[in-house]
């Protein structure tokens, strides 16, 4: 369960960050004037990681 | 069962943050304020440059500061609509009295400005303010960038500086109306870059 958790909010916030990525290479400023997109990627990092966890610690 | 909540949850919070960003950058509102105080640093408006003009920013118990040793010195601004005019408020001080302008480029890559005097327009402290309006029907706003240039021609030779303590542009437009929607849309398309 919690390794699904985290493994959902990697995929997404993953999705989203290079969702947000090339919104801002097609037209710069539109992410980034408004929305720090590195909260997106700490996030990304974050669930990454704890699905290492879950994995190395047999946790669901 | 609970996964699937999470998973619409957070596929409609990205959603929302979308359409919000989205919103945001179209400027559906009459005006844009962007601002620049030297302590922070904006993400609308760059840092000035070339960096051998200018002496690096101080801090003090007014805020921060930046001293103009050379000219022109010039920073960008990220403008994501076509705006009509805009109106420029900058707090400086100027004690030589140098000959002072700032103005956006006309023409991308081009050496075509509307440079305007800046003349004080109220005195807060010893800081001198001056507002000026610049009508942008003249400047090119096909690219996401919008280039400013601030001018002191004479104090290099007159081993003067002056001192900038603020910058604030607000831009103005129309607001989104059904009328202007078409137009709108036009323009905010225009500044995708090619």
């Amino acid at each position: 369960m919690m390794k699904d958790f985290f493994q959902e909010f990697f995929i997404i916030s993953i999705g989203v960050f290079f969702f947000f990525f090339a919104l801002e290479l097609i037209k710069e400023g539109l992410v980034s004037n408004h929305f720090d997109s590195n909260i997106i990627l700490v996030v990304v990092i974050f669930s990454g990681f704890m699905v290492i966890v879950c994995d190395l610690k047999n946790i669901n | 069962m609970v996964m699937r909540l999470v998973k619409i949850f957070l596929i409609l919070f990205f959603i929302i943050l979308t359409f919000w960003l989205l919103w945001f950058d179209f400027v559906p509102g009459k005006s844009l304020a962007v601002n620049y105080d030297f302590c922070t640093t904006s993400r609308m408006l760059t840092e000035f440059s070339p960096g051998d003009r200018l002496w690096p920013v101080e801090k003090g118990e007014g805020g921060c500061w930046q001293r103009m040793a050379k000219s022109p010195v010039y920073f960008d601004v990220r403008t994501p609509q076509v705006f009509k005019t805009a109106e420029v408020e900058i707090k400086y001080k100027n004690l030589g009295n140098e000959k002072f302008q700032i103005g956006p480029q006309i023409v991308k890559n081009e050496w075509q400005w509307i440079l305007v005097d800046i003349l004080p327009t109220e005195q807060r402290g010893e800081w001198q303010v001056a507002r000026i309006n610049f009508d942008l029907s003249q400047v090119y706003q096909g690219a996401p960038v919008m280039r400013w240039l601030i001018s002191a021609p004479t104090i290099e030779q007159n081993q003067q500086s002056i001192v900038i303590g603020t910058i604030k542009i607000v831009f103005k437009k129309e607001q989104l109306s059904f009328a202007n929607a078409t137009e709108q849309i036009k323009n905010y398309l225009r500044k995708i870059e090619r």
